[in-house]
């Protein structure tokens, strides 16, 4: 489903709230709204019902928790990975303890919360029939966060959840299973139990005309074996990527079909309890028989999938094959190492390492949100501009030739005015117009303690030395790998003022304590602070 | 005139115990129009394409389609070409938070394309020192951005393009040149990788630029789809295509050719399709006309 204009953020005094306004039309499932004012299951949000110019209003209170594009880092540890999954699957799972239905959570990760206290994911419960996901968008959104973290101390466990998640068999209820067995080995420090191996059953032949599945990575399905459990792999087990550019190419099939049961006959609707006039149809009552929470459940297999056909996936006995399927190799045969460990989730656990040198949580992906956790202090922001797209230079590749090795782009001085050592550059006597950049402080070692802000060409590009054909104007050292090959761009306008453009470097640049937007250009001006590579800072003061 | 058309394919093949290979195909959603602001949750999901309709005159796209062939004379060739795929995977979601493609440098892109292949390295790197094990992958990456594209290329993989519109004999041309070696033990021709990932750093590697004109074809694929390749089998694949076949089943049919022709290895091809598919007598722009020069740098 798509969060449109329905949906409204609203501040207030007292709280921030989430308003939904529904239409005229909307079909709305009474007894989850009772069971949501009432009840009030801990992992939604307190939820209120009102008639706001005669449309139904679900009211929900934001409370004292952090929204999920704050509350992911980029990089985690295994043990944070692994909690941050399983509370995320908490309410998918639980919820039908509480007779309500999963498709029904909102999936919108602004609308997404989570409590700063305990660390419990709370969400929008939308008991209205237009408000419904889909199976592939529930798992498409789960993928889409659980793939965005770095695994930083256990890269093996990370391939084998991108490998489940393309596998094309996901089911929450497994998924969430796996996840809390692994949680608590990582917890108790204690060795990985083994599983007994069963052969996934086969798989029927891929439809020419199915949807393909949307871009990503993949590894084979498990094969083709013979209701045996063969060992022996049978031939030819592939799986698929597709993407067509114009389309996500994933399918909205509405799977589990819900069964709608024989109206109840209410003498006061729950509406009518609440004071508001019942001018919105209430819902058949949903069958609360597990076909309606079949799908990613482990029921029958969904309907209409937009997959390649597979077998179905239940909770019997075939549980462990579909988790040894899902998390092992392709095959009947297991490489030797994972042998000894042959637990759903992988045999190897990486010894745990320091984190390598990432960009810092909230950096590069959320720079251009200035997403940094709100607990950090902040310095004073840089003046900035209004944002706006630097023109593309003229360069012989815009042009749409490609220079040979060894010829000069027009334009770019092939040689840097700059070269790293330690040594000064060429101001050997400063006056009082001189611009330039002065070292305030830097991690690396040899770095220049002054760079000319003196140029005549419309722009110096700042970069790190590599075996490009064209070297960067003013060129770090090859050794410092958190430069990027084209890190910054400090331009020159007609008036004389200068101006630096982040070209979208891995680890950033900073002025004045704020992560610059990738192409947007920022004034730079006397006395400001500006930093290549935010997580291990080369801080130079500009001086103009 | 900017579409692309990718798919991904790869199979264990009839003989090998498992796949140590892994492919990736992704591209970038378009640029919303500069007056609407970008939804900052596009990283997850991208449910908020519909509220990004498409400005008249479309931006290029940018994709990466890549195979990643695990070295099976080491350990864990499948581990070093997971990891290698999973670092694609987050640098893409990395550059999805700000690549606009309008008005995009492709030389500033193409430079931090570079600069990924040493992070992927050097990731593969330390997961290879974690796991006390000796291990590396090949990689032939293709990034493609409208119609210019540049392929980053280690190892024994290939990158072939196929133009249907060139004559028979000349549609199917490989762009990259193998890093191994030929050698003869047990009387035996041999080919001996010279270059991988995860071999060493910084990573030494091959950069290959160039043009496509509307309707070409550009696959990555590892060694086990194209011992047996040839020329009919590229153009049945995009005949395929053209005809409304998903491309990975396009890919997968070819594979099934491969196996039945003998081949005993992993196999696993990744392709994109500039400008949709065409005939040979539909493109209005003569081949001879266009830019077919592919620059090594």
């Amino acid at each position: 489903m798509i969060y449109d204009e329905r949906f409204q953020l609203q501040a207030s005094a007292e709280a921030n709230y989430l308003t939904v306004a529904l239409g005229n039309d909307a079909v709305y499932d009474e007894i989850a709204l009772r069971m949501l004012t009432e009840d009030k299951p801990d992992f939604f949000l307190p939820l209120s019902v009102k008639e706001i110019n005669g449309r139904l209003t679900f009211r929900y209170k934001l409370i004292n928790a952090v929204a999920l594009k704050y509350a992911v880092d980029t990089a985690m540890t295994k043990k944070q990975y692994l909690r941050l999954a399983s509370d995320l699957l908490i309410p998918f799972i639980k919820c039908k303890e509480w007779f309500l239905d999963y498709h029904y959570i909102c999936i919108e990760p602004q609308y997404i919360l989570r409590d700063k206290a305990n660390g419990m994911f709370l969400y929008a419960y939308l008991p209205e029939r237009s408000l419904r996901n889909t199976d592939e968008e529930i798992i498409a959104f789960v993928e889409s966060v659980l793939n965005y973290i770095d695994i930083s101390d256990d890269k093996e466990f990370q391939i084998r959840m991108m490998h489940y998640f393309r596998g094309g068999s996901v089911a929450l209820s497994e998924l969430y299973r796996m996840l809390m067995a692994e949680r608590e080995r990582v917890m108790d420090g204690a060795a990985p139990e083994p599983v007994s191996y069963q052969p996934v059953p086969p798989k029927t032949e891929p439809a020419k005309t199915a949807e393909p599945i949307s871009g990503g990575i993949q590894q084979p399905q498990p094969p083709k074996a013979e209701p045996a459990p063969a060992q022996t792999p049978s031939s030819g087990a592939g799986s698929f990527i597709g993407s067509l550019i114009n389309g996500s190419g994933s399918a909205n099939a509405n799977s589990g079909a819900e069964q709608p049961a024989a109206k109840e006959p209410e003498k006061k609707g729950f509406l009518e309890m609440l004071g508001i006039s019942s001018q919105n149809k209430p819902a058949e009552k949903p069958a609360k028989n597990n076909d309606v929470l079949g799908g990613l459940f482990g029921g029958t297999a969904s309907a209409g999938t937009s997959q390649p056909a597979s077998t179905p996936v239940n909770s019997t006995p075939a549980s462990d094959s579909v988790m040894e399927g899902l998390f092992g190799s392709s095959s009947g045969k297991k490489p030797a190492k994972q042998e000894k460990a042959s637990d759903p989730l992988g045999g190897l656990f990486g010894a745990k390492k320091e984190p390598a040198e990432k960009p810092s949580s909230g950096g590069g992906l959320f720079g251009m949100l200035g997403g940094q956790k709100a607990a950090e202090p902040k310095p004073a922001p840089a003046q900035q501009q209004p944002v706006q797209q630097q023109a593309a230079p003229q360069t012989a590749a815009a042009a749409g030739g490609y220079q040979p090795i060894g010829t000069p782009t027009p334009g770019a001085d092939a040689s840097p005015t700059f070269i790293g050592g330690g040594d000064r550059t060429m101001i050997d006597d400063l006056n009082a117009g001189a611009k330039y950049l002065e070292l305030l402080d830097t991690q690396y070692a040899d770095c220049p303690r002054e760079i000319s802000l003196i140029f005549d060409k419309p722009y110096l590009v700042v970069g790190r030395r590599s075996n490009d054909p064209v070297a960067p104007d003013i060129a770090f050292p090859e050794q410092y790998k958190g430069v990027s090959r084209q890190h910054a761009r400090i331009t020159k306008a007609p008036d004389g003022s200068l101006s630096v453009t982040d070209l979208g470097s891995t680890y950033g640049t900073v002025i004045n304590g704020q992560r610059l937007v990738p192409n947007a250009v920022y004034p730079l001006t006397d006395g400001a602070v500006l930093t290549f590579v935010e997580s291990k800072p080369i801080r130079y003061r500009v001086h103009l | 005139m900017n579409e692309l058309i990718l798919g991904a394919y790869t199979d264990r093949g009839g003989t090998r115990p498992e796949n140590q290979d892994s492919v990736f195909s992704r591209a970038l959603p378009p640029a919303p129009p500069p007056s609407q602001s970008r939804s900052p949750f596009s990283l997850f999901g991208g449910k908020n394409k519909e509220k990004h309709p498409r400005t008249a005159a479309p931006a290029p796209q940018v994709s990466l389609s890549a195979v990643c062939d695990g070295i099976g004379g080491l350990e864990r060739g499948d581990l070093a070409s997971g990891v290698v795929v999973r670092e694609m995977d987050g640098w893409m979601n990395h550059l999805s938070g700000w690549v606009r493609t309008d008005g995009l440098e492709t030389d500033v892109l193409f430079s931090h394309f570079r600069d990924a292949a040493e992070q992927w390295n050097t990731a593969l790197i330390d997961t290879i020192k974690t796991y006390n094990i000796r291990s590396g992958t090949t990689l032939s990456a293709i990034l493609c951005i409208g119609s210019v594209f540049g392929i980053l290329h280690v190892g024994d993989s290939r990158v072939y393009r196929y133009r249907p519109t060139e004559g028979i004999g000349t549609k199917l041309l490989q762009l990259t040149e193998d890093e191994s070696v030929y050698r003869v033990k047990d009387g035996k021709t041999r080919s001996y990788l010279e270059n991988f990932v995860g071999r060493q750093e910084p990573l030494s590697f091959r950069f290959y630029t160039g043009t496509l004109l509307p309707g070409d074809m550009l696959f990555a694929c590892t060694d086990g789809f194209y011992h047996h390749l040839t020329e009919q089998d590229a153009g049945g694949m995009y005949a395929a295509i053209a005809g409304g076949t998903a491309p990975e089943y396009a890919i997968a049919d070819a594979v099934q050719l491969m196996i039945s022709r003998g081949e005993r290895d992993n196999l696993s091809a990744s392709l994109i399709i500039f400008g949709g598919c065409v005939t040979e007598n539909e493109t209005g722009i003569a081949a001879a006309d266009a830019d077919p020069e592919v620059t090594m740098i």
